[in-house]
């Protein structure tokens, strides 16, 4: 057809303009391929992580080994899902190390072939075989067992393989309370530890052969339906470890967002390529119109433009990226410092296109329906052309498609509707800070010379008031170019933060000191040539009233299903323990309410006490309430002075109460204290030697564990830092093109000011104070908003803690300055030096 | 507030009752039950239908070993029990600690009470299964054995009929649920009541 | 008060190399009005843009009362012709974002005039537009525009005005009512005008024509 070869010779008439929206749709779009394609990969290295922790993607466990009946229900769902299966028995065991003639405690993890369907377990000798008798390091350490010793266990005895030097998986409880065996489950029974009245985990763990076909949540739900008894646990790699359900749903969570930034910036670009462009070709259009071919089919010609570039940088995502990326996956691991490997999840990411084509067509609406409402006619005779003008709701297509695919893009009406809101409230505040200021101007301006107090001033002022909707509509787009920019650096500071843990961290739990032992304690770690830390506290006791009544059992129906119903029974006993304490931990932070006073509970009021949050919602439990305990056979009342919020990647021990010193001192109570990590061979010997001499004395060690979500941490916040990088390369080059084409257009003034004897240096001047302020003022709106809209959406939709990230908005502010004057100095370079000859007829 | 407080102390327990201290860890406690359901409030109703003066101190904390049972004791001494149930070891048990150390805390904590005059109750507990025959074994002989040495009364096995029993433990097979402890009442019981 | 003097120019290079104008030598007196008449391509906006100072030649000099602008820095340039030439261009070229009075104040803040204000409204209300004084660019028609550029281009009193095509972008009747206010303006103030044009009743309202064609007068 006739206009489809006029809209071919376009592209080349006028390739600048072509280049620029491919690139600019290009940038847009492959920000969302690059980052579900770099996310995607961490997200399923986070998941998989999570995956070796529990060992399978399903486990079903109980405190007993399950009924026939229970285990033909599981059999029959999972008789439609193919998949693979093992069990494990943890039972803890004295068992004695002959060759010392030592018994020791252990935890025996008994296993069937298979284990572990994810991670693995690197052993002194070679693969684990699930048919041996292997030990864990620190057995062999601390207790000295060696390969081929001789091990009698229950009734048995076997010989040590070797020594498992790294175990992925953690378990469902995350930590040991002994050191670890591993010996064959057909072996147990030989054992005649199973007889009836033993006490251990029972646990079936599921592989599934393929997830298309059912998702791991979906299953548990269907064996919720048919095994009703709540001693069973359904647990989900995401369950079993409350620190990666949180990473993996915080990268999901944001990656969403700066896809979602990346493309809204972009697509205030391709408006804007669009503007000019259309302006530019208006007086083709016309004279087109006049010959004959109707506004509909050149609405039509543009879109069918449009579509074609949209189709081929989809092309050139598809077919030219991704192979090259699934190429030089290795290298790019390496310089990223992640581990990407060449899987690509086309599926999503094609699923897509239709939405994002949607979405970018609607940001062309307005001009469209402005070409739709020019008087063709008219603008042929006219001198200066111009495009219809566009209203509000001609947005509105676009306004409501975006809101729909933020909702869509995050998964969660929540986050969705938080982004947009904040959106629109800087489209509200931008509108309104450019008409005031306008007003303002142009009362400033009335009736007065152009000197003020320099001529530059006066015409940049007047340039500014007169603007009108010109004006708002580039305040607006570079105000939410750095409302966005903004936006994710805060998250981005926030997020790091919380997945940040503290560069002391914890390797022993070390608890049930008795009071008289914790001095000699002390002075026993300090020749070993330790520090202990976190010496704090515990005393047993029961909350009887709040404010004189009863405290009442919440009488909930639960299905004990998860951890919080278990939970939710605990604290229906109303036992608990609590530590007094007038400091806060590094860990804890008073969300409402006042801190302990110094000193200590004086005579003349009822001591202090201080709630952890949640727990205190849950008990129903506010600041001001008097609290009655009962410690060990003696009541005392006390009041809740603050409310606090304990990190939840702290991994020491919380209380939920804490009281203030001088009330329950004296009251009998244990000790815990912690060993910070250090040497492995310092803290052995500690191990060793405060056992010899403090037997009652047990630790927990949790080195392996932090240790693992330590690494976690720091691949979940490379990964941020990608996308953030990303999203904010497309800000700014969207922020330089917006700058580029403003001053552009003041081509002919500049050269006409220039005749009438403005210097160079005079022009630049007097358009560093016109875009300066422009750009400095939407900059700083966008930049205090985006950090208040962070703190709105980081705390609704990742529940991170408010901050204040001053050099992320003191350095962008100078940063967005110099590049903005850069950008009007780089633009109006052509236009100052410009020979005012080509203002002449004939150039 | 503080010489309110063990002014309190005092004034609850100065009419003299007779006092019946259970000194334990989560058994006696009643780990995730509320107090009226573990079984020292159960026994204490129980007699005070036959007595009114009565009464019952539950010194149980959840995880607490023999190793804690002196200084706790000081702590109840204040209210001059008359009688002490002494149901610790379990934990020391479950991890896997020396027997030796744990038969001297119980005979230290039961000298210290005898020379106050207290009269003793030992109650006898077992291992799991799991935990080998041989631990079991010693672990379950040490009770017998030191309530013949101080010459007093013992439970044979605080959790008689209870353990290992699914229907009457909580889903972590460990600790009695509310039906469990009403049997534990009635073991204690049955050696408590020749005492009184 | 303009001696010009073999004044040559070309553009583009090597092959492309094209000689626009050949050697121009020209004088123009005080107070004279000057049509400079020529075909399209035959150098009459290159001969203006180089006498206004707009542009520089390849060779020759241009005298402006006794002193060679050709010789002159970009700066010094600017200034002499802030100070002594007016101009008015084919297609208006008045500042968008400036209303018809700040437009005509413009040169005469610039060159830190006193009473500008004052003198800006009076030259507005001689050219017809006291009334416009408040009115952007693209509130006023073309013709309007043109007299404000005709007003602004006479602020500084210059001693020499240069119209190139004002007429050009205006129909007959507002072109006519235009040229006849920017003559009666310029013999009011003596001011020498240079105007360039390709029609011939134009021209002849001036009092002097000359011809270019092919980059040579005739």
């Amino acid at each position: 057809m006739i206009f489809k070869f006029f809209f071919l010779k376009e592209m080349k008439k006028f390739p600048f303009f072509f280049l620029l929206l491919f690139f600019t749709l290009f940038l847009g779009t492959m920000g969302l391929m690059g980052i579900s394609i770099i996310t995607g990969q961490v997200h399923e290295k986070l998941q998989s992580n999570a995956n070796q922790l529990l060992t399978s993607d399903i486990a079903v466990s109980a405190r007993r080994d399950l009924f026939d009946t229970e285990l033909k229900s599981l059999e029959e769902v999972f008789k439609n899902h193919p998949h693979k299966t093992y069990k494990i028995i943890d039972i803890y065991s004295m068992i004695t190390h002959l060759r010392a003639k030592a018994s020791r405690l252990v935890e025996i993890r008994a296993t069937q072939e298979g284990f572990p369907f994810y991670g693995e377990l690197k052993t002194s000798e070679g693969a684990f075989q699930s048919d041996k008798l292997y030990i864990s390091k620190d057995l062999a350490d601390l207790w000295q067992v060696e390969t081929h010793d001789e091990l009698q266990i229950g009734d048995i005895t076997m010989k040590v393989s070797g020594v498992v030097l790294d175990d992925s998986s953690m378990g469902l409880r995350g930590f040991s309370l002994a050191p670890r065996i591993y010996m064959p489950e057909a072996r147990l029974v030989e054992t005649g530890l199973l007889k009836p009245g033993a006490t251990g985990s029972f646990t079936y763990h599921f592989k599934l052969e393929n997830f298309s076909a059912a998702k791991p949540q979906d299953i548990k739900k269907e064996i919720y339906a048919v095994i009703k008894d709540s001693a069973i646990r359904i647990t989900l790699p995401e369950d079993s470890s409350e620190q990666t359900g949180r990473v993996i749903n915080v990268l999901t969570n944001f990656m969403a967002l700066s896809a979602l930034i990346g493309l809204i910036l972009s697509l205030v670009g391709v408006f804007y390529l669009y503007q000019s462009h259309l302006l530019a070709r208006l007086k083709d259009l016309c004279l087109l119109n006049l010959h004959g071919l109707t506004k509909n089919k050149i609405i039509l010609g543009i879109i069918g433009q449009f579509a074609f570039v949209f189709s081929l940088v989809m092309a050139l995502e598809f077919f030219v990226i991704v192979p090259l990326y699934r190429q030089f996956a290795p290298e790019l691991s390496s310089v990223l410092g992640l581990e990407l490997s060449r899987d690509v999840n086309l599926a999503a990411s094609l699923s897509q296109i239709p939405y994002l084509f949607a979405l970018s067509l609607f940001i062309l609406v307005p001009l469209l329906l402005g070409l739709m409402r020019t008087s063709m006619g008219l603008q042929l005779k006219a001198s200066k052309l111009s495009l219809g003008r566009f209203r509000f709701w001609d947005f509105l297509p676009f306004i409501v498609s975006l809101w729909l695919f933020s909702c869509y893009i995050s998964h969660s009406f929540k986050t969705g509707n938080l982004f947009f809101f904040a959106l629109m409230l800087v489209f509200f505040m931008s509108t309104l800070f450019v008409r005031a200021s306008q007003w303002l101007l142009k009362k400033i301006i009335k009736g007065k010379g152009l000197l003020l107090p320099t001529i530059e001033n006066g015409i940049a002022l007047r340039g500014l008031a007169r603007s009108g909707h010109k004006l708002t509509l580039s305040f607006l787009s570079l105000a939410i170019g750095s409302t966005l920019i903004s936006l994710i650096l805060q998250l981005d500071t926030m997020i790091s933060k919380e997945f940040t843990l503290d560069s002391e961290k914890p390797s022993l739990f070390i608890f049930d000191i008795q009071e008289e032992q914790m001095d000699p304690l002390l002075e026993h770690a300090k020749k070993e040539g330790v520090n202990l830390s976190y010496v704090t506290p515990m005393i047993r006791a029961r909350l009887e009233k709040v404010n004189d009544k009863q405290f009442v059992r919440k009488k909930r129906s639960y299905n004990f299903r998860d951890r919080e119903d278990d939970e939710e029974r605990r604290f229906r006993s109303n036992s608990l323990n609590l530590t007094y304490r007038d400091y806060l931990t590094g860990t804890e932070r008073i969300i409402s309410g006042e801190p302990f006073p110094e000193g200590g509970a004086p005579d003349d009021r009822l001591p202090y006490v201080s709630l952890e949050n949640r727990w205190a919602q849950r008990m129903d439990i506010q600041i001001g309430d008097k609290l009655t305990f009962d410690v060990q056979g003696v009541e005392f009342e006390a009041m809740v002075r603050n409310i606090k919020e304990i990190k939840w990647t702290s991994f020491y021990p919380n209380f939920f109460v804490t009281i203030e010193p001088g009330m329950i001192d004296a009251a009998p109570k244990t000790f815990l204290a912690v060993l910070p990590s250090g040497p492995a061979e310092t803290k052995l010997n500690f191990q060793r030697t405060t056992v010899e001499r403090f037997p009652n004395i047990s630790f927990i060690d949790v080195e392996e564990l932090i240790g693992k979500l330590s690494s976690l941490f720091v691949r979940a916040r490379g990964a941020i830092e990608i996308i953030s990088w990303l999203s904010l390369i497309v800000g700014m080059v969207i922020l330089y093109g917006l700058s580029h084409d403003q001053v552009y257009r003041r081509y002919y003034d500049l050269a006409l000011m220039k005749t009438l004897g403005f210097s160079a240096l005079r022009l630049r001047l007097n358009l560093i104070y016109e875009f300066g302020a422009l750009f400095f003022s939407a900059m700083s709106m966008g930049l205090f908003l985006g950090w208040m809209i962070a703190q709105v959406i980081g705390r609704e939709a990742f529940k991170l803690s408010p901050s204040v990230d001053w050099g992320r908005l003191f350095y962008p502010a100078l940063f967005l300055t110099v590049l903005c004057l850069a950008t009007i100095l780089l633009s109006s370079w052509r236009a100052v030096k410009a020979r005012p000859r080509e203002l002449l007829s004939d150039s | 507030m503080k010489f309110i407080m063990s002014l309190l102390f005092l004034i609850s327990f100065s009419v003299h009752a007779q006092t019946v201290l259970f000194l334990g860890d989560s058994l006696t406690e009643g780990y995730q039950l509320a107090k009226e359901e573990a079984y020292p409030a159960l026994i204490e109703k129980e007699l005070q239908k036959k007595r009114k003066d009565i009464k019952v101190i539950n010194g149980g904390v959840s995880g607490a070993t023999s190793a804690s049972g002196m200084k706790r004791l000081d702590w109840y001494l204040k209210s001059k029990p008359d009688i002490m149930v002494l149901a610790l070891g379990a934990n020391d048990g479950l991890r896997g600690l020396k027997l030796a150390d744990t038969e001297k805390n119980l005979s230290q904590v039961i000298e210290k009470a005898q020379a106050k005059g207290i009269t003793v109750i030992l109650a006898g507990m077992q291992m799991p299964t799991n935990m080998g025959v041989k631990y079991r074994d010693e672990f379950q002989k040490m009770f017998p054995k030191v309530a013949k040495k101080y010459s007093i009364k013992l439970i044979p096995f605080l959790l008689e009929g209870v353990g290992a029993v699914p229907e009457l433990n909580l889903p972590d097979g460990i600790h009695p649920n509310a039906k469990g402890h009403k049997i534990m009442a009635q073991t204690v019981l049955k050696v408590l009541e020749t005492e009184l | 008060m303009m001696k010009v003097l073999n004044l040559k120019k070309s553009y583009g290079q090597g092959d492309a190399r094209f000689e626009v104008l050949k050697g121009i030598n020209l004088e123009i007196l005080k107070g004279e009005t000057l049509a400079l008449i020529g075909k399209s391509g035959s150098g009459k906006s290159t001969l203006l843009s180089l006498l206004a100072g707009l542009d520089r030649p390849d060779s020759g000099e241009i005298m402006v009362q006794d002193k060679s602008i050709t010789s002159m820095s970009e700066s010094e340039l600017t200034y002499f012709r802030a100070h002594h030439m007016g101009i008015v261009f084919q297609q208006f070229h008045l500042v968008s974002t400036l209303n018809a009075l700040e437009n005509v104040l413009l040169p005469l803040e610039l060159l830190k005039r006193e009473n500008a204000l004052k003198e800006a409204q009076e030259l507005l209300e001689s050219v017809g537009l006291g009334h416009r004084t408040h009115h952007l660019p693209s509130e006023m028609s073309g013709g309007e525009c043109q007299r404000v550029a005709i007003a602004r281009a006479l602020a500084i009193k210059p001693s020499i005005l240069f119209a190139d095509e004002p007429s050009g972008n205006l129909d007959e009747e507002t072109g006519d009512k235009v040229m006849e206010l920017l003559f009666n303006m310029v013999s009011t103030t003596g001011t020498t005008l240079v105007l360039v044009t390709h029609d011939q009743d134009l021209a002849r309202k001036c009092s002097r024509i000359i011809h270019l064609e092919h980059g040579s007068l005739l």
